[in-house]
């Protein structure tokens, strides 16, 4: 009789509801409010971004997915040969426009009717919602007007080099959406540091961002940049229109339990610190470049960031000290990807050496066996 | 006859240096990024793996076990010397580009490593027949690297003047991939492709060995 009540098993003992899907859907639904005004601001160049790198992320994730369960597996080579078949033949041919539509289309067809397909059978892998996030967030750090194969060619490599290689989500040691951007970076540099829209007034392109002022040696009078900077600044990556309605989707991750704060408040704490120690203005640091999307998107990432509390906070000073170092020091004028992609390198190493103490076990106990 | 066999493939696949042992990585990655580099970089690299193993297996008598090391850099850097002379007298603009990899073969750990590991150990035959398979690895898969990146990075690949692929006056060659990043990248994807081709053949082989009992009793239908 006692036996009933008495369950042994193995910890965690304490159980979350939340399941990946739930996760991701808080993300997006964060996302939201920045991804729809920064849409408004950038009309249909930003639109086809985003769709270009979602849809890729999906069509890249069933695609794996398929292979790795040996799921249909002619049909999915062909689905990816054709479409990395089509766009490099119709780029060939200088088509353009069309092409991007007819193999957008066509990704979108096949990863439907896969999922459709898939939802009878067994687990489902492909919704759980992280490729869209990953898919989106790319897009968030792109410029607005950039050819279309930009998004599609790094959408594939965010989802394929960035998170499949490893072994899937939560193998990864790198946020596939800044591996993205960082080799992206490198091949492309023209397209991937021009096509801005001017700061101030949103009606012209190939603008500096209100970052590129501090490179070019003006240090006074950054605060005329503050009101746009926080409501509505077309200069600067899709996902920086606004750093107040990033702010507010953040908060509300902590709120809701998501994210815990510190992350993004070390991250941003620092860069404040420091750059009050060089004599720089902190609220245009905080406000200006992807300091709010990566300290509260990029950063908080469950798997390449640290598990524990003190881990967090070392993740989120190291993150602040190299993105104002980069900002200051380097030839670039921003530094968030590096900061967090070096970061990221540091999380085992991180987690293993601040290892929290199991209940019971002494302090010099622990030191011994260590 | 068999054995000799194996000391020259070996180190081809099984013992590749670069993609098995994972030595001389360094000098791998940074020629990796035109085919016509990496062919000369491998032709050297055979030239002196093979003829300093020949020397230090027959040579083995009378080395003193305490200094074999200084005579083995002795030894190979004989050996470099010649190919470093002759690439700048024939092929000036190769050597200008190889650059200071050519008299870094003197320390590349795959000529050391075999001579320490096998030349040292092994008669004059076995070890000329180690140091060619060991070239001929390291080669091939400076080969193949060469054209992943020159191809992806360049948008064509060329030896000696004559272009050999094009992807054609459109495509926007991704610059990651002549740059020390892409070496990383394409050695990991050509390290986890040979990986994954021997884990299906090694399969493969399993099922052909194992389910015999399936085939008498479909042999039997």
């Amino acid at each position: 009789m006692a036996e009933n009540n008495l369950v042994v098993t193995v910890s965690p003992h304490v159980k979350s509801p939340g399941t990946t899907r739930s996760v991701m859907r808080w993300v997006i639904i964060a996302l939201a409010p920045a991804t729809l005004w920064a849409l408004a601001a950038f009309g249909t160049a930003g639109i086809s971004v985003v769709l270009i790198s979602v849809i890729t992320a999906l069509f890249c994730e069933v695609v794996w997915h398929n292979l790795r369960t040996s799921k249909g597996v002619a049909r999915t080579w062909l689905a990816l040969a054709l479409s990395l078949g089509v766009p490099a033949a119709g780029s060939a041919v200088g088509l353009g426009i069309a092409v991007a539509v007819a193999t957008v289309t066509f990704m979108a067809a096949f990863t439907f009717s896969e999922t459709a397909l898939e939802r009878r059978g067994e687990k489902r892998h492909v919704f759980d919602g992280s490729a869209a996030v990953t898919g989106l967030l790319f897009a968030l750090v792109l410029p607005p007007v950039v050819p279309w194969w930009i998004p599609f060619i790094g959408s594939f490599v965010a989802i394929s080099l960035g998170k499949e290689i490893f072994g899937g989500l939560g193998f990864n040691v790198f946020n596939p959406a800044l591996v993205a951007r960082a080799i992206l970076v490198l091949s492309w540099p023209v397209y991937l540091t021009k096509g801005w829209f001017k700061p101030l007034v949103a009606d012209a392109t190939s603008s500096a961002t209100p970052l590129t002022a501090i490179k070019e040696g003006t240090l006074a009078g950054l605060s005329r940049f503050y009101a746009p900077l926080f409501l509505n600044n077309p200069g600067g990556c899709i996902g920086e229109v606004s750093a107040a309605l990033l702010l507010a989707g953040g908060l509300l991750l902590i709120l809701a339990g998501i994210i815990t704060w510190e992350i993004p408040s070390t991250y941003l704490g620092t860069m404040v610190v420091v750059s009050l120690l060089v004599g720089q203005d902190p609220v245009f640091h905080l406000l200006a470049g992807g300091a709010m999307l990566g300290a509260l998107f990029m950063a908080t990432d469950y798997v390449t960031s640290p598990i524990t509390s003190k881990g967090k906070i070392v993740f989120g000073v190291g993150c602040g000290l190299i993105t104002m170092m980069l900002r200051l020091y380097s030839k670039s004028p921003e530094g968030v990807t590096s900061a967090i992609l070096f970061m990221n390198m540091l999380t085992p190493l991180i987690d293993r050496s601040l290892n929290p103490r199991p209940f019971g076990v002494s302090r010099a106990a622990k030191g011994v066996r260590k | 006859m068999k054995a000799q066999m194996m000391d020259l493939t070996r180190g081809v696949v099984l013992e590749n240096p670069l993609l098995r042992l994972m030595i001389g990585l360094c000098s791998a990655l940074a020629v990796s990024v035109k085919v016509e580099n990496a062919l000369f970089m491998g032709i050297a690299v055979i030239f002196v793996l093979t003829l300093s193993n020949v020397v230090i297996s027959l040579i083995r008598p009378v080395t003193p076990d305490n200094i074999r090391i200084p005579i083995f850099l002795v030894v190979v850097s004989a050996f470099v010397t010649i190919v470093d002379l002759v690439l700048k007298a024939y092929f000036p603009d190769i050597y200008a580009r190889l650059g200071v990899w050519i008299p870094l073969i003197v320390v590349n750990c795959i000529i050391l490593g075999r001579a320490e590991a096998f030349a040292y150990r092994n008669g004059l035959i076995a070890s000329a027949m180690d140091g060619l398979g060991m070239g001929a690895g390291f080669t091939m898969v400076l080969v193949v690297m060469g054209a992943i990146r020159e191809l992806l990075g360049t948008g064509s690949i060329s030896v000696m003047g004559v272009t050999l692929v094009s992807l054609g006056s459109g495509f926007q060659a991704p610059t990651f991939m002549i740059t020390f990043p892409g070496a990383f990248l394409t050695f990991g994807l050509v390290m986890g492709g040979l990986n994954k081709i021997q884990a299906v053949m090694a399969e493969r082989a399993a099922r052909r060995a194992t389910p015999s009992m399936g085939k008498t009793a479909s042999g039997g239908a």
